[in-house]
């Protein structure tokens, strides 16, 4: 034993082996754009945060261009006193265009294959430049434009109409048969940057989008959640506006196991609160939350046919039916659906509880 | 036959085979099984899994059989059973085998290392570090071996955890269709999903450590099922977590599956997870090894240090002249389906020669 300790002991010079990366020598990108310059090279921009005492959010944004997203990177690095790294990096934007023109699967392979880059980033499509919206100015100096718009999208997935995303859920979709998927959209209005809808990917290609109005029913289409804001108005003489806020939602999907007709029905389910009501009428009564199920029901069971008859229309699937398909009929090919699912029934049921009305009356 | 006997000061008691079978089944495999797995059987691979474990519950009976008939280790038996130079034959096989066994471990983990964590690092370095702590944990005997690993399954336990987060995106309609493959489909599943069931084969080299060692079929049965279990529960884990394309598509899902983790003190858990999986690795190699050495010394009748040395050195050699994906894709071919289809035959075969040769004599 006495002989192996001092072998043990000269283990401890390999300690410095590897390369060291010291948070204050290296530039750490916690958010990537790519863009397509007019030339079809791909730009690609670092937002790298400054850590200095006592200043928060301080950021530069490293820019370059190349004809692969990997090595924009290591132009960029030329140009930068520090090593620019992935592994903060919290979301990654593309640009319509960078999309349509060379693919998600191939602008995603590099994200993917990079152990640096873990499987949480968000990704998100930019309406317009990149550019513009990488190079708004934060309106929370505390933080810089990279965090605060991951963070804006986390939020809206959380408490808001926007669905649930990040690299895994847009792979796990994106690399099935058909490549249904979908991602977040920005916009950059006067100096805002909003939430302006979903992406809907099939192919590697944007095909269609969601408005922000239809996303409350997508995203009760896709997943369950708790929360959720949805408005509408009676169908009566004053038209009335009601806000809903969800409680609980989620849809469940009921296929038909019959070759010759196959059909789907969609269950919605909704729990919810009425958040606000533009009509002076006791809701404490009875009477009127039934209208108000009854109105938000109908209006739900409408907004869900038409989302799903114009994916149909685009033979587009990205609340993921072909799955539920395949597991009843294991000898579906991706051909057959092709086939079968522009023309295949499509039933909404919808059913909504109004569990509670606030705290006035 | 005498020559197997054991000190009983060296024995272990039979409860740890049970950590011993499990700890070594358990290793490298389970980082990347079911990408092969979700390519032949896909939502049926549970299927197979469950397969493969019933088999390795037979493989340990017979086993249990062929000591029960001639006790010792598999040296002795082979002696015994074919004659001096066909059973020494074999017994170099069996070595061989054992060494390409830890190889295979240390490499496929050091591969692991690199891609994920430290690319630059020379792949002998690790090895280097590694060898020292197995020549260490081995020249203090198998009763050391036995509490490494027992330890490192009570450690490395905890890691379970990462599935269930995990859950959080499951998708449970992607386990269904179910039978939706060929029989054939299900059985090649069986061979590709081997590299996490193999390992219960050591038992025939520790068998003389065990005290009472007949009462220690029980608890080697029990660490094959926990095995088979962890596998299945991981497996079904991986299927909703990933869709079948993208399951196909990555190497090492099991570590991908953990880069969904966030927890407030730390971003990239998966870090965590590698660097702990040495835990895991470690009984792994060293166990082998010890199996490898011993069968040495047993048929050479030198100090079980020497082999030791040997082998390490070749190991080191390995690593320094190949590349880890040209080594690992050799060794792989070699463990399968060369090793598995070795062992799967062999066994039964020793059996059926020893009670043969058994029922003679009483004629």
């Amino acid at each position: 034993m006495r002989k192996v300790l001092p072998v043990i002991l000269i283990c401890s010079l390999l300690c410095s082996c590897a390369q060291q990366k010291v948070v204050d020598e290296v530039n750490m990108a916690q958010a990537i754009g790519y863009d397509l310059t007019e030339d079809d090279m791909i730009e690609g921009m670092f937002v790298i945060p400054i850590f200095q005492q006592e200043k928060m959010g301080k950021y530069q944004i490293l820019s370059g261009k190349s004809t692969t997203t990997s090595d924009v990177q290591a132009i960029v690095s030329k140009k930068a006193n520090k090593p620019v790294l992935l592994g903060q990096t919290r979301i990654v934007f593309f640009s319509e265009k960078i999309v349509q023109q060379i693919g998600m699967t191939e602008l995603t392979d590099y994200i993917y294959r990079e152990p640096q880059l873990g499987n949480r980033v968000i990704l998100a499509i930019v309406e317009g430049k990149v550019k513009d919206v990488i190079y708004t100015k934060s309106p929370n100096s505390n933080v810089n434009i990279g965090i605060f718009l991951a963070d804006l999208i986390t939020q809206q997935k959380e408490s808001g109409n926007g669905p649930d995303t990040n690299l895994h859920i847009f792979l796990k979709d994106a690399l099935a048969d058909g490549g249904d998927a979908f991602l977040p959209l920005l916009k950059k209005r006067n100096n805002d940057i909003m939430v302006s809808g979903v992406a809907l990917i099939h192919e590697n290609k944007i095909v269609s989008k969601v408005k922000t109005q239809d996303m409350f029913v997508f995203k009760t289409l896709v997943q369950s959640h708790k929360r959720g804001i949805y408005k509408f108005s009676l169908k009566d003489k004053k038209k009335s506006e009601i806000v809903v806020e969800s409680i609980r939602s989620g849809s469940s999907y009921n296929v038909s196991n019959s070759g010759s007709d196959p059909s789907i029905t969609i269950k919605i389910k909704i729990e919810g609160q009425v958040k606000e009501s533009m009509r002076s009428e006791n809701l404490t009564n009875r009477k009127m939350i039934k209208k108000i199920e009854m109105a938000m029901k109908q209006d739900l069971t409408r907004e869900a046919n038409k989302l799903i008859n114009d994916f149909q229309k685009k033979n587009i699937d990205p609340i993921g039916l072909k799955e539920k398909y395949h597991a009843k009929n294991k000898r579906m090919t991706y051909e057959e659906w092709k086939k079968i699912y522009p023309n295949m029934t499509i039933k909404v049921e919808t059913e909504v509880h109004i569990l509670q009305t606030g705290v006035s009356e | 036959m005498n020559q197997a006997g054991v000190n009983d000061k060296y024995k272990v008691s039979p409860f740890y085979v049970f950590f011993l079978v499990h700890s070594m089944q358990t290793g490298i495999g389970v980082l990347s099984f079911q990408r092969v797995l979700a390519k032949s059987a896909g939502t049926d691979g549970w299927i197979s899994i469950i397969l493969a474990g019933l088999i390795v519950h037979i493989m340990i009976w017979i086993i249990y059989k062929i000591f029960s008939i001639v006790p010792g280790d598999i040296i002795s038996a082979n002696t015994q059973a074919l004659g001096k130079w066909l059973g020494n034959f074999f017994n170099l096989l069996f070595i061989i085998y054992f060494l390409i066994l830890g190889m295979t471990v240390i490499i496929s983990y050091i591969n692991v290392v690199h891609v994920w964590m430290f690319e630059e690092v020379p792949s002998w370095a690790f090895a280097l570090v590694f060898l020292i702590l197995i020549y260490y944990i081995n020249s203090g005997g198998f009763r050391t071996v036995t509490g490494v690993t027992f330890l490192s399954v009570l450690l490395t336990y905890w890691l379970l955890f990462d599935l269930i987060y995990a859950m959080k995106y499951a998708e449970f309609t992607n386990l269904l269709p179910i039978f939706d493959h060929s029989i054939l489909d299900i059985l090649k599943g069986v061979k590709d999903n081997s590299l996490t069931m193999i390992g219960f084969e050591l038992i025939l080299m520790f068998y003389p450590f065990i005290k009472d060692a007949k009462t220690s079929q029980k608890y080697a049965h029990g660490g094959a099922l926990t095995t088979t279990l962890l596998t299945v529960f991981i497996y079904l884990v991986s299927l909703v977590f990933y869709s079948q394309k993208q399951l196909v598509l990555t190497i090492w899902p099991t570590l991908t599956m953990t880069s969904v983790v966030e927890l407030p003190f730390i971003q990239r858990f998966e870090y965590i997870e590698i660097s702990w999986w040495a835990l895991v690795i470690i009984p792994n190699m060293t166990i082998s090894l010890w199996a490898a050495s011993r069968g040495f010394k047993r048929l050479f009748n030198v100090q079980q240090k020497y082999p030791l040395w040997g082998m390490s050195i070749i190991i080191l050699l390995i690593n320094i002249f190949v590349f880890d994906m040209d080594s690992l894709y050799i060794l792989n071919k070699i463990i399968n389906p060369y090793g598995l289809y070795f062992i799967c035959l062999y066994l039964p075969l020793l059996l059926l020669i020893i009670y043969t040769k058994k029922l003679r004599k009483r004629l």
